[in-house]
């Protein structure tokens, strides 16, 4: 380090007479740099600022600006983000409750036809007997009827 | 329509929509079956083999469709048409 300043002070002390220049030259390069690193910056917040405003018109509301305390935009973007996931926990809760219950009925539906199926076939073969047993004069009798009733899940007769 | 948006305004927060749909058919579709009354108990008859036949074809189509609809209308409420069942 102290051998690199001794150089430059060597440098410094030949540099008679363009010193000037040279001071110049390094002004000109400082200026050059912070004119490029301040363009950048302009640029980068000309970007932001119109991606704010395309997010706030997205969103339904108007960029204020940035720094503003009362900020309408973000206020709006907080309150969708929060609709967006209460409605999804809303519709969820529904959705596993219709599920549950579309659940139930089926095994309940399933349980009742079974049931259902299982009196007509002992109905039925109740028929058959009883039709089985008629003489072949074709006279049937309270039996017969009887079955009928019971085959067709009628109301007992005389109430 | 971004023209539109910038006439926005502050909005009150939009407030929360989940509605279930419930698909309930009309009430008299959902009203359970009356079993007429059967054949007297002292009922005679002459009924030739293929009369019988249809009288119990009939019979038991009778049956099985209203079974069918009893488990339609317990289908949309639970536990209804208990004597029917």
């Amino acid at each position: 380090m102290t051998k690199l300043i001794a150089i430059a002070k060597t440098a410094w002390g030949l540099l008679t007479g363009s010193r000037e220049t040279v001071l110049l030259i390094a002004i000109a390069g400082a200026a050059a740099a912070l004119y490029a690193w301040g363009a950048t910056a302009r640029k980068d917040r000309d970007q932001l600022q119109a991606w704010a405003e395309k997010a706030c018109l997205s969103a339904g509301a108007q960029f204020p600006g940035a720094g503003k305390k009362v900020d309408a935009c973000a206020q709006r973007i907080v309150d969708l983000a929060a609709y967006e996931r209460q409605t999804q926990a809303a519709a969820n809760t529904i959705l596993a409750g219709t599920a549950q219950r579309q659940a139930t009925k089926s095994a309940t539906d399933t349980a009742l036809a079974e049931t259902q199926a299982a009196r007509r076939t002992h109905a039925a073969a109740q028929m058959e007997k009883a039709d089985a047993q008629i003489a072949p004069n074709n006279r049937v009798g309270p039996d017969w009827f009887d079955s009928v009733n019971r085959v067709a899940g009628l109301r007992a007769p005389g109430r | 329509m971004q023209g539109c948006a910038h006439q926005a305004v502050d909005r009150p927060a939009p407030s929360v929509v989940a509605v279930e749909v419930k698909d309930t058919p009309p009430v008299d579709l959902l009203t359970c079956p009356v079993a007429p009354a059967g054949f007297p108990k002292d009922a005679q008859a002459e009924i030739p083999p293929a009369v019988r036949a249809v009288i119990i074809d009939i019979a038991k189509a009778l049956a099985s469709t209203r079974d069918q609809l009893v488990r339609l209308v317990r289908w949309h409420s639970p536990g209804a048409c208990e004597d029917a069942g």
